[in-house]
């Protein structure tokens, strides 16, 4: 089945599913009043987000040089800067550090990176569980599924699907309230941070000037990860540069404002090397994975090179009616939402993942929420020419677009086809065929009522506008007349 | 026969070449710059006078405790009702003059050089800290490596103690990035962070939930001296 | 049992037969009398006439003069939007010829006006039309804005005594920032209860061409639209665009048949 229809599939089931939508707009609910409220009370979004876009645009239009700056700085600290092509490049490193350091244990904080480049399933396949720290995380592994929003990974469960898995799970007593759930998450984590052999994060920035990665969080868990076992490996993208650490002091901000509505995230750090001459603990050893894999395709694609301003907030999601309805399961993809149909066919081709960016009616909400200012909303459109011109459509709807072309052209022929649709839909209702499927417009029709050509056009009526003997033609007048021609009831 | 995987495997430095040159192919091309925004300012100045106000009013919006002190002993009265309330037994401290003198008798031990944090700290209820400086637009807390004695001591026990000057208060991350520039900019620690309340999640139906993974408790001994 | 479109053309030429000065009171006399140029969406011109000939009687009330270049389709947007891009240039060319000289072109659909002011330049950048599209760009209106904004006009002498909700079409909102100025007009209408709803903002789930290849998502939102609306105990749910009043009403009539829609055009343009 390819992607295309198996988003249909799951898009029309999550579509009709009442309980998920119900779930998504009670958390979805309580997210945007707290970032309205927060964005009037702490800053001046509308500057602030002005000056997070010139900043990204400045890290990535000097992409190399800044990655230089990291690595150089990242270096001289201790830390071991290796750069990967693409994913299983990616893995093939850590597993080699794994071998090297006889690792057997892995504790991991949430990073949509290691989602994007399978590291769960692979180390796993080489007899190394890593285990997942962050609590929706955490949720998501007992569960056996993908994480469901890049910063709210069990954002379509509900504190009884919570508790029903830890029952099956670890075996804890049912009708366990949320803090007691958490309680439980933690008491079972903090012997893993204890025992892991090696530390696994992503991280949101890379600092150019001072050679650090950046991770965000409010658990406190990618600091165990980073603090507690012998070695720590941070695989980031190469898009996730920023020019100074004091470029810190506007992005932690907005990424926090935008991402949960809360005016900075619980935790901050910036880690810069691997333990400190002097310091009583860390890591041993550092490693920093660069990945490539597909950003330099978009980087290279000057019309939609501002996709990689995306600090990855998740307010695209949020904001994404689409979303909102189907869910975050139904793109099949590692980032979702918006900033997903935008960005995977850069990154894994436009022929499998172009439909994602047709399924969307294009309301700019993303847009506007976006805390970088990328147009998302407008790079869907070039999507969508992207895969007409390459190609990647059906050629039924080329046929369609170049008769549409055709007709549109030619007014003659434009009232032509006015006139065969009246009719046909006259002689439809006639039937009693409507909405059946030998109806063209059913895919309407099963849902909806569909609107009723009138008998006269409006060109007609302006032909027409002011010749008495066009009067014997006008039946009676109705003063309720329905206003948008609805059919009447009964 | 080889492993799959390490066909995959080039040496770093024709990886390292091969993206760098496509980024700079790709940066042939370049893309308009945005426009700067007509008025910059992002964040409302906080009036001089104001900055604890406004460090107690957010640090108790994120469940922080603020204790103020005037005097050593203050401090140490503090400390010992706490310690009491909270039932503090196992306390592990920096060894830092402010905090051995605040702490005074109620620290069981202290931590010095070669200790052995791992095993020992997790059996912890308190782990105390000084800080390198406080942010009160967002309540925050700003420590290292350094500062903090290690990266486990502020977030491994159930609950953590930052003792402050009073002169340590700045008023944005903007001061405190030009702080830590300042002192560790020849030197870095290996790592930073910036504290922001106690430990959280609202991953179960954005339900706030504390003490996730880190501490539940976060306190701020301020020495108004 | 007459069919819809026929009684409801047969009202409006009714009225419009009916002595002038009853039908439509003339406004205080005309500083600018102006040409202005209908453009018409095409289905406007098709399903919704009514909206349009609203439309023309509230610019003649205000003492402007309309013309109507019949030879006008479409603007381009359904190719546009598919990613059929050099068929949509073809169309837009069309369109830019057609209105070339146009002292002003007023359109009563947000998201087509989005198409000649935000879209026609890029479609035709390197075209030798280009010019004369930005040229056209600068001239082009929406309805709302044309009266806010251009003439200063809010009261029109307009009547509707009902209780309406306004739906805000995603491109007016986002494209033209129209937010204020349907709200505005609105007030000054007799008789009009204004309220807000919950999802004011929200996509309907219309997106041309989205309506039909993703049927079940565009069902879920207007369903969610929908009992937004009906919340509110409105009698109508008023837009500037048909094509969201044809989706919205398309799901009222299942479910909510008692709520009715209606285009910013026809209250305006009612003064009964």
């Amino acid at each position: 089945m390819s992607a295309s229809t198996e988003f249909d599939d799951k898009a029309e089931l999550k579509a009709h599913d009442l309980r998920h939508r119900a779930v998504l707009q009670q958390n979805i609910g309580t997210y945007t009043a707290k970032v309205a409220e927060t964005k009037a009370r702490f800053l001046n979004w509308e500057p602030g987000r002005q000056s997070a876009r010139g900043r990204k645009w400045e890290a990535i239009n000097h992409l190399d040089r800044y990655l230089e700056d990291f690595e150089r700085n990242a270096s001289e600290r201790g830390t071991v800067v290796h750069w990967a092509v693409d994913g299983a490049q990616a893995r093939a490193l850590i597993l080699d550090l794994c071998r090297k350091h006889q690792v057997r244990r892995v504790v991991k904080s949430k990073s949509m990176i290691t989602e994007e480049i399978h590291l769960n399933d692979f180390l796993e396949t080489h007899g190394i569980l890593p285990v997942e720290t962050d609590l929706g995380e955490y949720i998501v592994q007992l569960r056996c599924e993908h994480p469901y929003h890049i910063v709210t990974p069990a954002m379509h469960l509900t504190r009884d699907d919570v508790d029903q898995t830890f029952h099956e799970k670890l075996g804890t007593p049912r009708g366990s309230v949320p803090a007691e759930l958490a309680g439980i998450a933690r008491r079972v984590l903090r012997q893993k941070y204890l025992e892991a052999d090696m530390g696994i994060t992503g991280a949101n920035f890379l600092v150019a000037d001072t050679g650090m990665v950046v991770i965000t969080e409010n658990e406190g868990n990618a600091r165990l990860c980073s603090s507690l076992p012998p070695l720590h490996v941070a695989i980031v993208g190469i898009e996730k540069v920023i020019p100074r650490l004091d470029d810190l002091a506007l992005f932690l901000p907005i990424l926090a404002v935008a991402g949960t509505g809360q005016q900075i995230t619980c935790y901050n750090t910036m880690i810069g090397g691997p333990r400190g001459q002097g310091e009583p603990d860390g890591p041993v050893e550092f490693h920093v994975i660069l990945l490539d894999n597909g950003r330099t395709e978009l980087l290279a694609d000057t019309e939609q090179r501002e996709a990689l301003h995306c600090i990855r907030c998740g307010a695209c999601l949020n904001a994404c009616p689409v979303f909102r309805n189907i869910g975050g399961h139904a793109y099949g993809t590692t980032y979702q939402g918006p900033i997903g149909s935008v960005i995977t066919p850069h990154l894994r081709g436009l022929q499998e993942w172009q439909h994602l960016s047709s399924a969307s009616s294009l309301c700019g909400a993303c847009s506007d929420v976006c805390p970088v200012g990328i147009g998302l909303h407008h790079h869907l459109l070039r999507n969508r020419r992207n895969a007409a011109r390459g190609g990647a459509r059906t050629w039924r709807e080329a046929v369609i677009f170049r008769l549409w072309a055709v007709v549109m052209q030619n007014e003659d022929l434009y009232r032509f086809l006015g006139h065969v649709l009246r009719t046909g839909q006259r002689l439809l209702r006639g039937a009693g065929l409507e909405g059946s499927f030998l109806d063209p417009a059913w895919r309407w029709s099963r849902g909806r009522s569909p609107p009723h050509m009138p008998a006269q056009t409006f060109r007609e009526w302006w032909e027409n506008r002011g010749k008495p003997e066009n009067a014997a033609s006008i039946l009676r007048a109705k003063p309720e007349a329905e206003r948008h021609n609805m059919p009447q009831q009964s | 026969m080889s492993h799959p995987e390490t066909s995959h495997r080039l040496p770093s430095a024709a990886t390292r070449a091969a993206i760098l040159l496509r980024i700079r192919t790709a940066l042939q091309y370049t893309t308009a710059k945005p426009q700067e925004p007509a008025d910059p300012a992002v964040f409302p100045a906080i009036p001089p006078n104001d900055l604890l106000q406004r460090f107690a009013t957010e640090l108790a919006a994120l469940k922080g405790e603020l204790l103020q002190a005037s005097t050593w002993a203050e401090a140490q009265a503090h400390l010992g009702r706490m310690a009491e309330e909270s039932q503090f037994v196992r306390i592990v401290a920096t060894p830092h003059p402010d905090i051995r003198q605040a702490c005074g008798s109620v620290v069981a031990r202290t931590l010095t050089g070669d200790h052995d944090c791992g095993p020992n700290l997790a059996q912890a209820d308190l782990g105390i800290t000084p800080c390198d400086c406080l942010v009160a637009r967002t309540g925050s807390i700003v420590l290292t490596s350094r500062s903090g004695f290690g990266r486990s001591l502020s977030v491994l026990p159930p609950a953590h103690l930052v003792v402050a000057r009073r002169s340590q208060l700045v008023a944005d991350l903007s001061d405190a990035f030009r702080l830590l520039r300042s002192w560790h900019g020849a030197m870095w620690p290996s790592m930073m962070t910036i504290i922001s309340g106690p430990s959280r999640t609202a991953d179960i139906e954005k339900i706030l939930v504390l003490g996730a993974n880190g501490p539940r408790k976060l306190m701020v001994l301020l020495l108004n001296f | 049992m007459l069919i819809d479109g026929r009684s409801f053309a047969g009202n409006t030429i009714f009225k419009m037969l009916r002595p002038r000065h009853r039908d439509s009171p003339r406004l205080s006399p005309i500083v600018n009398r102006m040409q202005i140029s209908l453009f018409v969406p095409c289905y406007v011109d098709q399903l919704f006439p009514g909206v349009a000939i609203s439309t023309v009687r509230i610019l003649e009330r205000l003492g402007h003069r309309v013309e109507f270049p019949g030879a006008q389709t479409c603007c381009g947007q359904p190719a546009f939007n598919s990613g059929y891009w050099q068929e949509a240039r073809e169309v837009a060319s069309r369109f830019v010829d057609l209105f070339a000289g146009a002292e002003a072109v007023v359109c009563p659909s947000g998201s087509c006006t989005t198409m000649v002011r935000h879209f026609f330049g890029e479609l035709l950048q390197r075209d030798h039309l280009a010019s004369a599209a930005t040229e056209l760009a600068s001239r082009t209106f929406e309805l709302s804005e044309f009266l806010v904004q251009k003439l200063g006009v809010v009261d029109l002498a307009a009547a509707f005594k009902a209780r309406v909700v306004w739906h805000d079409a995603c491109h007016g909102l986002r494209e033209l920032h129209l937010k204020e100025e349907p709200r505005k007009l609105l007030r000054a209408v007799r008789g009009l209860e204004l309220v807000e709803m919950r999802e004011a903002e929200t996509c309907c789930g219309f997106g041309g061409t989205f309506s039909v290849k993703y049927p079940g998502i565009s069902l879920a939102m207007d369903e969610v639209k929908v009992d937004s609306i009906a919340e509110t105990g409105a009698d109508y749910v008023a837009s500037g665009d048909s094509s969201c009043l044809m989706q919205i009403s398309g799901l009222l009539h299942r479910r909510h048949p008692r709520v009715r829609t209606v285009h910013l055009a026809e209250i305006l343009a009612s003064t009964a």
